[in-house]
């Protein structure tokens, strides 16, 4: 399982993916700059509740994704004890890129599965 | 900001865990949103306190991530200032065990056996003593394979990118310091390990009769005390006497003419009288020519005598003390000979000095036995994980067997009998048995010199 995990981690590192906490939080800021709890719910949202974030995860997540770039903190309000953040625009190109691999990986799949279920299809009706 | 980790102390002291750097940018981002979802009112409170819930397991997962993320970090941009960090800690759990090693078994054996003074406190409770050597030199072996692991993740990390400009040479000096340290650590646990399998392994006769002798007798490695510490903790038996003027206790204490020209013998009152009694029966029942001739005969008849190694030597009484304490009603003997204290207490004289006979004549041949294996000091005083309880042989369950049927003469022949052993130890043996034929019930049984004969047996029908 290790193994797998291992090598699951080095095929997206090589394939410059993201892992799926990391996606999904570029894609709730996609919109506009979220705060911690908004991402949380706003993830939660675009799963529908599959993915539940914890705020340690969160933040281990956003700490990785500043580093890369993906994503920026905007300037503070004067009292405002929250921070936001922003996609930039590596990581609205990044995002972009995932979004294009994933539509070809599902028209793929819907491909190749059509012509496998459809003589099962045949048979049952 | 401060209200916050008023609000969430406990959650606060816990992100505490996190590598410093991670604590200061995000630690206060964590609390908030965590009021955030607290405070949500479109959540009802199940689902509050399941995301509370979720937010402290997932510290058990994030925290440990973090770190190894930091370490990697560090261990690739500044290498030598975390191998030697590494190294010092790995050193410091190392400490307490060299310097039981330095020391001698003195503290680990004293620890052992006397629970007095400061040897009384927990650190020197067995379960310490086995935390010193044993559990701190195997967190030393961990922590340096850890940082050998970080150290090869960083390596090739760092392989194909950038390698940050950093002295190699003195990094990979640190690391060997510390795999040194490690290894040292590793020693250490094999040290124990294999004294642990020698005294365990039953190959050598004399070893054999030890390993015996101490399931027959297993309150002797409790008692025997190296002179040295008796001396240490006790005093000379002049000392104690000076200080044994408590009202509840009565003591005296004399040295053996043989050793000093006067025999000096303190009797405080009635009490120590009868204990003075009791050593004087010891000491001729035991210490005396006749005895010492007798005993020695004994032991030729005996199967310890077999090993043409084993040579029983008179021992010689050197001094003794004795006390009775009206609070406990508990007579206490104490003989110092040929470099061990013994100890016995009853409760009464006669009681207190038919055991201490039986000590005596057990550390003579003990004495025998670790001079044949070339055992100045037994491995069981060295380290503290090697008492064992009193332990079963197949050669005993084989003779127990044998005796139990003996007691039924009237089974048919082909018919297997097993026999569950519930108490074993002190030369006794207790438990049930069963016959294929459905037969069982319940018996005793006592060693009589190598053989066992069943005391009590009562069979039952199914």
């Amino acid at each position: 399982m290790y193994c797998l995990t291992i090598y699951c981690e080095h095929m997206k590192r090589a394939m410059n993916l993201l892992p799926q906490i990391s996606f999904s939080i570029l894609l709730a800021l996609s919109l506009r700059p979220r705060h911690g709890y908004e991402i949380i719910k706003q993830v939660d949202k675009d799963s529908l509740g599959k993915i539940q974030m914890a705020p340690g995860t969160l933040y281990g997540a956003i700490k990785q994704l500043l580093e890369q770039k993906l994503i920026a903190e905007t300037p503070r309000a004067k009292g405002e004890r929250r921070r936001y953040y922003e996609l930039t625009e590596h990581g609205r190109n990044q995002l972009m890129n995932e979004l294009d691999y994933f539509n070809e990986t599902v028209s793929i799949a819907k491909e190749r599965l059509s012509h496998t279920l459809l003589p099962r299809k045949a048979l049952m009706s | 900001m401060t209200s916050l980790k008023q609000r969430f102390p406990a959650f606060s002291r816990m992100l505490r865990l996190y590598p410093p750097a991670y604590y200061r940018q995000y630690c206060m981002q964590t609390l908030q949103t965590l009021a955030d979802i607290l405070d949500d009112t479109e959540l009802s409170r199940l689902a509050k306190a399941k995301l509370y819930l979720a937010s402290w397991l997932d510290l058990a997962k994030s925290i440990p991530r973090q770190r190894v993320i930091a370490a990697i970090h560090s261990a690739s941009y500044q290498p030598s200032r975390y191998f030697r960090n590494r190294g010092i800690i790995c050193l410091l759990l190392l400490v307490p065990a060299l310097l039981s090693f330095c020391i001698g078994n003195n503290v680990t054996t004293t620890s052992l056996q006397l629970s007095s003074g400061s040897f009384a406190s927990i650190w020197f409770s067995s379960a310490s003593v086995a935390t010193w050597l044993f559990v701190l030199p195997l967190l030393a072996t961990i922590n340096a394979l850890y940082a050998l692991g970080i150290w090869l993740v960083a390596r090739k990390k760092h392989s194909r990118a950038k390698r940050p400009t950093t002295n190699q040479w003195g990094a990979r000096l640190m690391l060997a310091g510390l795999l040194l340290i490690g290894l040292a650590g590793t020693g250490l646990l094999g040290a124990v390990a294999v004294t642990q399998y020698i005294h365990n392994q039953h190959v050598h006769r004399a070893r054999t009769l030890s390993a015996v002798y101490q399931r027959q007798h297993p309150t002797l490695p409790c008692t025997l005390l190296p002179l040295a510490s008796a001396q240490q903790i006790m005093g000379t038996p002049k000392a104690y006497m000076d200080n044994s003027s408590s009202i509840n206790t009565q003591s005296f204490s004399g040295v053996e003419p043989s050793i000093h020209n006067q025999r000096t013998a303190f009797c405080n009152y009635g009490y120590a009288d009868e204990s003075k009694r009791g050593i004087e029966a010891v000491t001729h029942e035991a210490f005396s020519p006749t005895a010492q001739q007798a005993l020695h005969d004994d032991f030729l008849h005996s199967e310890a005598s077999d090993d043409p190694q084993l040579n029983l030597q008179p021992i010689t009484l050197v001094g003794y003390q004795g006390s009775y304490s009206q609070q406990q009603g508990i007579f206490q003997l104490s003989l110092w000979v040929k470099g061990y204290w013994l100890s016995t207490s009853g409760p009464s004289f006669e009681s207190a000095s038919q055991a201490m006979q039986t000590m005596v004549k057990n550390l003579s041949i003990e004495l025998a036995v670790q001079t044949a294996a070339k055992l100045t000091v037994p491995s069981r005083q060295i380290f503290p994980l090697p008492i064992t309880k009193p332990s079963l042989t197949k050669n005993d369950q084989t003779q127990i067997e044998y005796a139990i049927m003996m007691k039924n003469v009237r089974v048919p022949a082909g018919t297997i009998l097993n026999a569950h052993i519930a108490n074993f130890g002190n030369n006794q043996a207790s438990g049930t048995f069963n016959y294929s034929t459905g037969l069982h019930g319940t018996f005793t049984a006592q060693r009589k010199s190598s053989d066992w004969l069943v005391t009590a047996y009562k069979e039952e029908r199914k």
